[in-house]
């Protein structure tokens, strides 16, 4: 039925679905170039969704040839499209799943664009690394890119719509290291994280570890390396058995210990190590506080020996003190184990208790990145500025209402649309700075001091004080509360 | 409709707490300048359980006064939001309420049939609540919505404006959308004007409605709050578990702990000279109060049980518990605006 729907739609003016799928149906095997030469529409629709129909396809499993994402990949490195092979070394070899020439030409623009642009710190989040000197990163994103086509309404045609949750995002995690990754919900925070734990494939752009790519499709070895902590810890165990079983599940699946014996040393020399007791094992989900029940999910993590942990708003749901227990032990994770650690929050106080490094994210690019005590304590970016503005400040000396009215919040406008994201910089319909420039180029990615900024009139702000202190007038004015600027 | 504005209720009579002596319910005798909106006196709320009923609230006494806006903060289990439904009657089916009396507006809220509750419920006392997603129903136009519950109001000029003025605007352009087009921001402000706008409540009770939004999302949402209580007279009981949001938004700023409500007093009080050791404690462990080269404070052991314990429910983790602490409920003293329940304050403030 679905090879009939597209039957349809072919007569329709709808260019690329029809013809993307008429590709797959005949030429893809063959001939990935064909693909590509049929993406010669909206190329930005193309580049994402045509692995997608893919893999629809693959699982309509009639209409063509049945290809899996691992197939087009081999096929990408058999290097039929001459187009395709100056991009295999980019973009590594290893079939890392995002094969598809479209793709791979947009990404092959985005490194030639790159490579035009001297820009220092651009680029590969190794060589960004480098430039900071001595660090030896363990887990890096290279470019990493992720769209997700938006369903179309009933009864509505046109081209099939894309977020972009995730555009260019590339930054790096050095070992006994906290980096924050902070910004607004639907800024793809959430999805960088994904994408680091081999969740979510990217659309374009790779992960590395120790320099090796980790494909999104990763072999159990490669799973252990990167573990990812979701948000909700209530909701990560089941319910109906004891942490004991949640605990020896990973050793288990893994192969990890060889019998239950060895099982449980583990699993209780981990919970040790996450401050709780052994007794804690005999417990069920719940009859544990959100507090342990978060410290447990972070053993859980632990115990297959990651070298990266991605946390994913490890202390949203959690009450203040309980808050602090679990910052005071990522801290302590941190040192004991070498860990290289992300945590994904939007949560401006927690990330500067925790984070060395801290990587600001708006509509899904990274505007700021850099040493945490500069990006969240001195940001350079507008944006920036006005997210740590609108972090309440409790200050004994300068409490409640007087204060709440400085916060000329409703400056602050909405967060623009993914979908159709704002030309040029994507911040400038919110930006005290904004100048004609900002609306017509996306900013390059600029080295100020130890911090990358994407931001046309960064430099002006971060450097001379004179201009600084404009700057955050104009923030106090225009955006948010002096409340944060001081 | 009910549109009438209640006396107290005056546009720009944005509560002076630091003007007003504090009054303590019970002890009422001096010169109150106007009568509280809300006055909770004694409210236990009791749940049943396998395991034998769990008390959840337990002699809560404070007020509200018109145009102030109360919060209310305490860890997840502490009984505050239990208090806001017991406040709404909404409270779930064999839950127990005593009390020696919710009075609101010259009526004994507690003593209400369900019947008599309604013209109240909504009308009077309206409640924001913490998603705004499920409060309003997915499949219907938001424009349509709107319509629902302001009627024709929402063709008054000063509404519209009303709606703009709070960056609601593009709700109003857009009233054709469903609101999973909208933002969560907007949607939040949105159910926020509604029940501030819809009848013109006298107050407004907010149970965590910034917990799922963002900080320059939140900012927006407290601002709103802010700017309805200048021109409604809005009074707000804000409940939260954010000492931070609160810190900014209130006050007056009531601490619950185990069901106890174990600290009053005005937000500048509050946060320059807290007498609990659990309010001390809450505050040293917020991340903003810590000096960033040291570790953050969390308070030792756990909330599990306090709303059993016979005596003050935050002795077993309490630095400077004495023997009496475990077997007896500290009376609630007053010192200076503040009014706290602990067997340490007397002795500190007596030397």
């Amino acid at each position: 039925m679905s090879a009939a729907k597209r039957a349809m739609t072919e007569s329709q003016p709808e260019p690329q679905a029809a013809a993307r799928d008429a590709v797959l149906g005949t030429g893809v095997e063959g001939e990935p170039s064909a693909a590509q030469a049929d993406s010669a529409g909206p190329a930005v629709t193309l580049g994402d969704t045509a692995p997608e129909t893919d893999r629809r396809a693959a699982q309509a499993n009639g209409a063509g040839p049945a290809v899996t994402v691992g197939d087009v990949a081999d096929e990408r490195n058999h290097g039929v499209d001459p187009r395709v092979a100056p991009e295999a070394d980019v973009h590594g070899a290893e079939g890392d799943g995002v094969g598809e020439a479209a793709v791979a030409r947009i990404a092959a623009q985005a490194a030639a664009a790159r490579d035009a642009v001297p820009a220092p710190g651009a680029g590969a989040g190794v060589s960004d690394a480098r430039a900071a000197g001595g660090r030896v990163p363990v887990l890096a994103a290279d470019q990493l890119r992720r769209y997700f086509p938006v369903p179309r309404q009933l009864g509505k045609r046109g081209p099939v719509q894309q977020v972009h949750a995730v555009e260019d995002v590339s930054f790096d995690v050095a070992a006994g290291e906290i980096l924050a990754v902070v910004g607004e919900s639907g800024c793809g925070k959430s999805t960088v994280a994904r994408m680091l734990a081999g969740l979510t494939e990217p659309t374009v752009g790779r992960v590395l570890v120790d320099g090796a790519e980790l494909p999104a499709r990763r072999t159990p070895e490669q799973q252990r390396v990167v573990q990812l902590v979701t948000q909700n810890p209530r909701a990560a165990f089941n319910r109906r058995r004891g942490i004991r079983h949640a605990l020896h599940q990973p050793l288990r699946v893994h192969g990890l210990a060889a019998g239950a014996r060895e099982r449980e040393a583990a699993a209780v020399e981990t919970v040790r190590r996450v401050g709780l007791s052994e007794e804690h094992l005999d417990r069920m989900p719940r009859d544990l506080s959100g507090g342990e029940l978060a410290r447990l999910v972070l053993a859980r993590a632990l115990l297959v020996g990651p070298r990266v942990l991605v946390l994913d708003e490890p202390t949203a749901s959690l009450d203040a003190s309980v808050k602090a227990t679990v910052v005071n032990l990522l801290l302590r994770l941190r040192d004991e184990l070498g860990l290289a650690i992300v945590v994904i929050t939007h949560e401006i106080d927690i990330a500067r208790r925790l984070a060395d490094r801290a990587a600001v994210m708006y509509l899904g690019r990274v505007v700021e990145l850099g040493p945490a005590a500069e990006v969240l304590h001195a940001p350079r970016h507008p944006y920036a500025r006005m997210l740590l503005a609108s972090v309440p400040r409790p200050d004994p000396t300068r409490t409640g209402p007087a204060l709440a009215a400085d916060m000329a919040a409703d400056g602050a406008g909405e967060v623009p649309s993914a979908v159709t994201p704002p030309s040029g910089c994507a911040f400038h319909p919110r930006c005290p700075l904004a100048t004609q420039v900002c609306a017509q180029e996306v900013p390059e990615e600029r080295m100020l001091g130890g911090v990358r900024v994407m931001c046309h009139h960064a430099e002006d702000a971060g450097t001379e004080t004179g201009a600084e202190t404009a700057v955050e007038t104009a923030v106090d004015g225009s955006v948010s509360g002096s409340a944060a600027a001081r | 409709m009910a549109t009438t504005l209640e006396p107290g209720a005056k546009p720009g009579t944005a509560a002076p707490p630091d003007t007003a002596s504090d009054p303590s319910p019970g002890t009422g005798p001096n010169p109150v300048p106007r009568t509280a909106l809300l006055r909770v006196r004694e409210l236990s709320v009791t749940y049943p359980s396998a395991r034998g009923a769990v008390p959840a609230v337990r002699g809560v006494s404070f007020e509200v006064r018109p145009g102030e806006v109360f919060g209310l903060v305490g860890e997840s289990g502490s009984g505050k939001s239990s208090v806001c439904s017991a406040i709404l009657g909404m409270l779930p089916d064999g839950a127990r309420l005593d009390a020696e009396g919710v009075e609101f507006e010259g009526r004994d809220l507690a003593r209400l049939r369900e019947r008599e509750l309604r013209p109240i419920r909504g009308r009077r006392i309206a409640l924001v609540p913490q998603q705004p997603m499920t409060s309003l129903s997915p499949t219907t136009p938001i424009g349509r919505q709107l319509r629902w519950y302001l009627g024709e109001r929402l063709d008054d000029p000063s509404v519209r404006e009303t709606l703009a003025s709070i960056g609601l605007a593009a709700v109003l352009d857009r009233g054709r959308d469903l609101p999973g087009a909208f933002s969560g921001g907007q949607l939040q402000r949105l159910v926020i004007a509604i029940a501030a706008l819809a009848h013109e409540p006298a107050l407004l009770l907010a149970d965590e409605p910034t917990t799922t939004l963002d900080a320059t999302v939140q900012a927006q949402v407290l601002k709103l709050l802010l700017t309805l209580r200048e021109q409604l007279g809005l009074a707000v009981l804000y409940v939260s578990h954010d000492l931070a949001v609160v810190s900014q938004l209130c006050d007056r700023v009531g601490v619950m702990y185990g069901g106890r409500l174990v600290e009053t007093a005005p937000v500048a009080e509050l946060f320059g000279n807290p007498r609990h050791p659990y309010t001390r404690a809450l505050i040293s462990a917020m991340p903003a109060m810590t000096p960033d080269d040291r570790p953050l404070r969390p308070i030792p052991g756990s909330a599990e049980g306090a709303n059993l314990l016979p005596g003050c429910p935050f002795a077993p983790r309490c630095a400077e518990r004495v023997a009496a602490c475990d077997t007896a409920m500290p009376a609630t003293v007053r010192v200076g605006r503040t009014r706290v329940a602990c067997h340490r304050v007397p002795d500190e403030e007596a030397k």
